[in-house]
């Protein structure tokens, strides 16, 4: 159990330092994290990235307590979510008191326009590989009702300012009516 | 920069200003819906126009640097904001507030998420919400690729990163991560533009 706190922290603590860019940022390396290390499957992580979009406050604290609290109770949560802050916590201190203007030194510009267009590609490969587990039958196929509800939220999203949060609520309702 | 230095500004010691800046901070993190960048504007709503705690003109670049910086935007946001207005015991007490509705209202969900899982309104549920984040992700791409992705050799390293995230998934992240850093600084240079 200690052990599993401890990895938890450590894993939690890797995707924090390595995050640029908020938000769907966070969800490549940790799904990544969790699921090669053997804590979740990819439907699990993909209820991971649901639950911590459908609640209130930061997504990476919430996906990080999902992970911590499902995988080790309370404990897991703490350690989760602390290794979640502490490298913001560290990195964002020492800029406040250090090198406040850093955002705009060449070198950092320039190495954030080489990292966004991999983060991107990075959520863009997320959506691939949930694609694959959940908009396919287990027995082969692709999964018509899936396939529609992904892309009404899609067009939903891309067309109007309703709200991911309520439409994944909307998605469960038709889910548990369409496929119980 | 300095902090505390605002002539309206609660002092860096008060124990009350410290309360209340975790107060707003937990009551920001309680309701908004939407993670960090959700949590920006009411965050800059508060601080600026409720409580005059911080130049609106000041928190711009606050948010500005948080954004920049890696980790969690909506921490790095409130430890720039709690470090302003009451140096480093702010910026303790603004992230504490920042991190603790989640992690409340996240463990007792997961608790329920654990326990209705096997219910089978719970998974057909589960089924339809796993298609909608397939295609939130999707949107969320779209929407993010015109401010991450500039010029050809951006686009280019987009599709050699995708084509590693897709093809060679057991790579880890962080090198795909590592080595657009390191591409950005040997090519993506801009010249001649805002030095400092």
């Amino acid at each position: 159990m200690i052990g599993r706190v401890l990895q938890l922290f450590w894993l939690c603590f890797r995707v924090g330092l390595f995050t640029f860019g908020g938000g769907m940022a966070i969800v490549p390396l940790i799904q990544q994290s969790l699921v090669s290390e053997g804590f979740m499957t990819i439907d699990e992580s993909i209820d991971m990235i649901a639950v911590s979009q459908m609640t209130p406050g930061p997504f990476a604290v919430n996906a990080a307590t999902f992970a911590g609290t499902k995988l080790a109770g309370v404990p897991g949560a703490v350690a989760a979510t602390l290794g979640m802050a502490l490298p913001s916590i560290l990195i964002t201190l020492l800029i406040a008191r250090f090198f406040f203007a850093f955002h705009k030194k060449p070198t950092v510009r320039a190495a954030l326009d080489g990292i966004r267009p991999a983060v991107l590609a990075l959520i863009a490969g997320v959506v691939w590989i949930s694609a694959r587990t959940a908009l396919l039958l287990p027995g082969g196929g692709v999964d018509i009702w899936a396939l529609a509800l992904a892309l009404g939220v899609f067009v939903l999203l891309q067309r109007t300012k309703v709200s991911p949060a309520l439409l994944l609520l909307l998605s469960g309702a038709a889910g548990a009516a369409l496929f119980r | 920069m300095p902090a505390g230095n605002d002539k309206n500004a609660p002092g860096r010691s008060g124990a009350r200003s410290l309360w209340r800046i975790f107060l707003v901070m937990l009551r920001i993190g309680a309701v908004t819906f939407g993670g960090g960048y959700a949590m920006i504007p009411q965050m800059s709503r508060d601080f600026t126009e409720k409580y005059g705690w911080i130049e609106a003109r000041d928190i711009a670049d606050l948010f500005a640097v948080a954004q920049s910086a890696p980790g969690v935007i909506a921490i790095n946001a409130s430890i720039l904001v709690g470090y302003r207005i009451a140096g480093l015991p702010g910026a303790l007490v603004a992230a504490l507030g920042a991190i603790l509705p989640s992690l409340v209202i996240l463990s007792a969900v997961t608790v329920g998420y654990r326990a209705f899982i096997g219910n089978p309104y719970v998974l057909g549920a589960l089924r339809g919400v796993r298609a909608a984040v397939v295609g939130m992700l999707l949107s969320a791409t779209c929407k993010l690729a015109p401010a991450s992705v500039r010029g050809a050799l951006g686009w280019a390293l987009f599709l050699a990163a995708l084509g590693v995230a897709v093809f060679l998934p057991q790579v880890n992240a962080v090198w795909i991560l590592l080595a657009g850093g390191l591409i950005g600084v040997l090519f993506l240079r801009r010249k001649g533009r805002d030095g400092v």
